[in-house]
C-alpha cells in the first residue's frame, strides 16, 4: 500500500504487479483502495455484532434497522422454526458430513422436500446445500455440449456460472425483451436442446418477468424453461409459488429454482419439477452429488418455515403494504427508483455513482439503517444501486422512521 | 441429448473452416470453398458490419482487420451485448458468448459473420 498522493503521470506499482497470479485483480484493488481512501467506511465489511429480530441487529455499536437481508416473510426467529432447529441439533446432531447420495440423507432432508413438493403442488423437490449450487447443478446438468441457453442478460451469477459449467452454447438477450428472446429461438439449429432461463423478479432493480408471455413464446420453440423464484417465494402469487402462479403459468415450468436463505430463513436451494425422469438428476447432478448435504438442524428449520409459509396471509400483506410505503415515499421524497411502481419487496434506489452511493450507504448506516449497496459489475447498465428489501415484521412506525433516514441522508449527500 | 451427432461434427469441423459451432453439419464449410465468390462475399460482410459499428466507434478509431473490441473500441459488456444483437438481426445469426470469447478483433468477427451466414447467404 502506498502512503504517497498517487500522481496521474506516476501510476503506483503495486506490490507483486506483473508477477503473480493475483496481477489480474489490480483495478479491483485499486478500486476499492480508492473507496476507502476517500474516508468512507467499508461497505463490504460490515459485521452484525448482535442480531435482535429479523428487523434489527446491533453494527458497530449502534442499534441499526434491517432493510437488505431478504429475510422477506421475518422467518429467522419464528419461534416453531427455532425449535424445530434446536430440536433437530439435539437429535440428530450438528451435521451430516456425507453426500446426499451417500450418508447424507437423513430424515429430515425427506420431510424438507416433501414439504416442498407440497407448497408447489410439484411430483418432484431435490434439495442442495445452497441456492447457488441449484442454478449451478440443474442448468449445467440440463444443458450440455452442443444444447443452447437462452437467457436474459440481467441474470444472477449463479445462473451465468451454470452456464459456464455446462458448456452449452450460452445466448443472451436483452433484459426482459421478449422479441428479442423470440429472435433468438427461431435462430437455433434444428435439432439443438434448448433450455430458455428466466427469473420471477430481478434482484438488482426488483422488476418482475412478464413470464406468461415469455414462457408462451419458448414453448413455441419447444424449449425447456427454467425459473429462478429465490425473490418470490412466500408472497407472490395465490399460494406464494411466485411469479409464474401469479401469471398462471406455474405448469408450464418444467424447472422451479428456489432458495432458504430468503423468505424461508436459513440456508440452502432447490429444485421443483413435474418432469416424470427428474429423479434421474440426483444420480448425475455433480453439485449435488459431490457436496455434503445440509445440516439436519438446517432442514428442519426450512420445513418448519415452509409449512408455515403456506398459511401466511397476513405475514403477505404486511409485506406488501411496507414495500408500497416505503416505495411511494422514496419517489415522493424525489428518489430515482428501479422500478416506477411497486413490482416485489425490493426497492431499488439509483445512485448517480459509487463514490456517492458510498457516501449516502455510509450516511443511512450512521442514521441506523442498513441497505445492501449494489454496484458494477453485479448491477445492470453499470448502475450503483442502494437496494433496499423489505420484511413482514417491519412495523409501519419502522417504515416511518426509514424514510426520515433516507431523507435526511439524501439531503446530506446531495443525492435530492 | 443428440451428443454423438454433435461429437461427429467437431471431428469434421477440425478439418475444415474452424467453426464453433457444434451444432449442425450445415455449419461446416471445407477450406476449398475458399473462392473467388467467397472473398466477394467477404467484402459485402465487412461493409455491412462497418456501417453498424459505426454508432458505436465513439472515439471514431480507424478500422482494420486488426482492431481490437476490447482495447482500441474501448466495449464494454454492455457495449458488446448491443452490437452483438445489432449483427445477429442484420444477418439472422446467433453469436453465442461461447463464440464471442473467441472473436478478440474485427477481422475475426467478420470470418465469424462469414461462416456463420455462410449457407443462407
Amino acid at each position: 500500500m502506498s502512503e504517497g498522493v498517487n500522481e496521474a503521470d506516476r501510476p503506483e506499482v503495486l506490490a507483486g504487479e506483473g508477477t503473480d497470479l493475483f496481477s489480474k485483480f489490480d483495478p479491483v484493488i485499486t478500486m476499492r483502495r480508492d473507496l476507502l481512501d476517500s474516508g468512507v467506511t467499508d461497505p463490504f465489511n460490515l459485521v452484525m455484532e448482535k442480531v435482535l429480530s429479523p428487523t434489527r441487529a446491533i453494527c458497530n455499536g449502534r442499534d441499526t434497522i434491517l432493510l437488505g437481508t431478504y429475510n422477506y416473510m421475518g422467518m429467522t426467529f419464528d419461534p416453531d422454526v427455532v425449535a424445530a432447529g434446536t430440536q433437530a441439533l439435539a437429535e440428530f446432531g450438528s451435521g451430516t458430513t456425507g453426500s446426499r447420495v451417500l450418508n447424507g440423507t437423513y430424515q429430515g432432508h425427506r420431510e424438507c422436500e416433501d414439504a416442498l413438493r407440497e407448497f408447489y403442488g410439484m411430483d418432484h423437490a431435490m434439495v442442495f446445500s445452497t441456492g447457488y449450487q441449484a442454478n449451478l447443478g440443474i442448468i449445467s446438468t440440463m444443458a450440455g455440449k452442443g444444447d443452447y441457453i437462452v437467457l436474459d442478460i440481467d441474470s444472477h451469477a449463479s445462473i451465468w456460472d451454470g452456464c459456464a459449467l455446462g458448456n452449452a452454447e450460452v445466448v443472451p438477450f436483452k433484459h426482459n425483451d421478449i422479441e428479442a428472446m423470440e429472435k433468438r429461438l427461431r435462430r437455433i439449429p434444428e435439432g439443438a436442446g434448448k433450455l430458455v432461463v428466466l427469473e420471477g423478479v430481478y434482484s438488482m432493480l426488483g422488476d418482475i418477468a412478464p413470464l406468461k408471455e415469455m414462457i408462451a413464446v419458448a414453448k413455441k420453440y419447444g424449449a425447456m424453461v427454467l425459473v429462478d423464484e429465490a425473490h418470490s417465494m412466500g408472497f407472490i402469487g395465490p399460494n406464494g409459488r411466485g411469479v409464474a402462479e401469479d401469471q398462471g403459468v406455474l405448469d408450464q415450468v418444467d424447472f422451479v429454482i428456489g432458495t432458504f436463505s430468503k423468505s424461508v430463513g436459513t440456508v440452502g436451494g432447490f429444485c421443483v419439477s413435474n418432469h416424470p425422469k427428474f429423479e434421474i438428476l440426483r444420480l448425475v447432478c455433480r453439485p449435488y452429488v459431490f457436496t455434503a448435504s445440509l445440516p439436519p438442524s438446517v432442514v428442519a428449520t426450512a420445513a418448519t418455515s415452509i409449512r408455515k409459509l403456506m398459511h401466511g396471509a397476513d405475514k403477505r400483506a404486511r409485506l406488501w403494504r411496507n414495500s408500497r410505503t416505503l416505495h411511494a415515499g422514496l419517489l415522493e421524497q424525489g428518489f430515482r427508483l428501479g422500478t416506477s411502481e411497486t413490482q416485489s419487496a425490493i426497492v431499488a434506489v439509483i445512485m448517480p455513482d459509487l463514490e456517492r452511493g458510498a457516501t449516502m450507504w455510509e450516511a443511512l448506516l450512521r442514521e441506523g439503517l442498513y441497505v445492501n449497496l449494489a454496484r458494477p459489475p453485479a448491477t445492470p447498465a453499470n448502475m450503483t444501486l442502494l437496494r433496499c428489501s423489505l420484511c413482514a415484521e417491519h412495523s409501519e412506525d419502522e417504515v416511518e422512521t426509514i424514510l426520515g433516514m433516507f431523507q435526511r441522508a439524501g439531503k446530506a449527500v446531495g443525492i435530492i | 441429448m443428440g451428443q454423438m451427432g454433435y461429437r461427429m461434427t467437431l471431428v469434421e469441423a477440425k478439418q475444415g473452416t474452424a467453426t464453433l459451432d457444434m451444432t449442425g453439419a450445415r455449419r461446416f464449410a471445407p477450406p476449398h470453398q475458399a473462392s473467388e465468390r467467397h472473398a466477394m462475399d467477404r467484402a459485402a460482410i465487412d461493409s455491412r458490419i462497418r456501417t453498424l459499428i459505426e454508432p458505436f466507434n465513439k472515439k471514431a478509431v480507424t478500422i482494420t482487420d486488426a482492431t481490437t473490441f476490447a482495447g482500441d473500441l474501448e466495449f464494454d459488456s454492455l457495449t458488446v451485448m448491443d452490437f452483438v444483437a445489432e449483427i445477429e438481426d442484420e444477418f439472422d445469426v446467433i453469436i453465442s458468448m461461447n463464440q464471442q470469447a473467441e472473436i478478440e478483433n474485427y477481422g475475426q468477427l467478420v470470418t465469424a459473420v462469414g461462416t456463420l451466414a455462410g449457407d443462407d447467404a
